[in-house]
């Protein structure tokens, strides 16, 4: 048995103190993850901030078997979830069921289901050579994301974060199956046409 | 033969399909129909290497290292005041 790390200290003060470090120690972390799966600045503080607060009203069921770190992001990725879920019921109920139909995007595909010429993927673009690390390809998926509709951004973010447990995340927008996956299939043709492009305009 | 008429899948259906796999198995007649698609469709190939790379980065992926995060710091210190 490894030796458990320290549990917080129980002195109201030193309990202060030791919160006080963590805050320096990991909010920039914190931030940083969720400024990249989440839309806006401001939006990404509320949440690192709530999951500080919650962390301190629930510190007592801090048991320190995991890191401070560890307990911090799983309080965040409660927050997130919760984020996901508000933002998918506003966005339906903003636009309606617009998607729920099964027809292909006529953007990208012909009534017969095949590629336009103008959309189909080149065979071998520039902008998915992966030579590491590629800062303009990180690029343009941060910028793609940020371009998707709010109901399929939150449904490739649910996926990642739910760690792709797809009756889970059905449950938690409160989505068909077929409607699932169709979010994931219209969200990734978007994202794949928009990195190409971006990658190509060198932008 | 109709049967293998009903396997014919567009290039629409063949991404559907490509990114459900990524996920979970297709069922037998599904993974028939894929395989045969990609045989013949050199774009839905491309599909299917560009939608793996997205995969892995969104895996991975950070916001840049910059970042001060020091007013948020204040901030969530004064909450928990």
């Amino acid at each position: 048995m490894p030796t458990p790390p320290e549990p917080p200290p129980s002195s109201p003060t030193d309990r202060r103190k030791e919160f006080s470090e963590w805050v320096r120690v990991h909010t920039g972390d914190l931030l940083r993850y969720t400024l990249a799966r989440v839309k806006g600045t401001e939006v990404a503080e509320d949440i690192v901030q709530l999951t500080f607060v919650s962390a301190w009203e629930t510190l007592d069921r801090f048991a320190g078997d995991s890191s401070a770190r560890t307990w911090l992001f799983a309080i965040l990725k409660h927050k997130l979830a919760d984020h996901y879920r508000k933002s998918y019921r506003e966005a339906k109920a903003v636009s309606g069921n617009a998607l729920e139909n099964d027809a292909p995007d006529s953007e990208l595909f012909a009534p017969d289901g095949h590629w336009t010429i103008e959309h189909r993927p080149a065979v071998d673009p520039e902008a998915f050579r992966e030579e590491e690390p590629n800062e303009r390809l990180d690029r343009a998926l941060r910028h793609c994301l940020e371009a998707l509709p709010t109901n399929l951004r939150t449904a490739v973010e649910m996926k990642y974060l739910l760690d792709h447990d797809s009756d889970a995340i059905q449950q938690a927008l409160g989505i068909s199956a077929t409607n699932y996956w169709q979010h994931l299939h219209r969200a990734k043709l978007k994202l794949r046409q928009c990195i190409e492009g971006r990658v190509a305009n060198k932008t | 033969m109709a049967v293998i008429g009903s396997l014919k899948l567009s290039c629409y259906k063949s991404t559907a399909l490509l990114e459900r796999r990524a996920v979970r198995p297709l069922g037998p007649g599904e993974r028939l129909g894929l395989w045969m698609h990609l045989r013949i469709c050199e774009s839905c190939r491309a599909y299917e290497r560009q939608s793996q790379v997205i995969d892995r980065l969104l895996e991975q992926r950070s916001s840049p290292a910059s970042l001060d995060s020091g007013t948020l710091e204040a901030l969530i210190l004064a909450r928990i005041g």
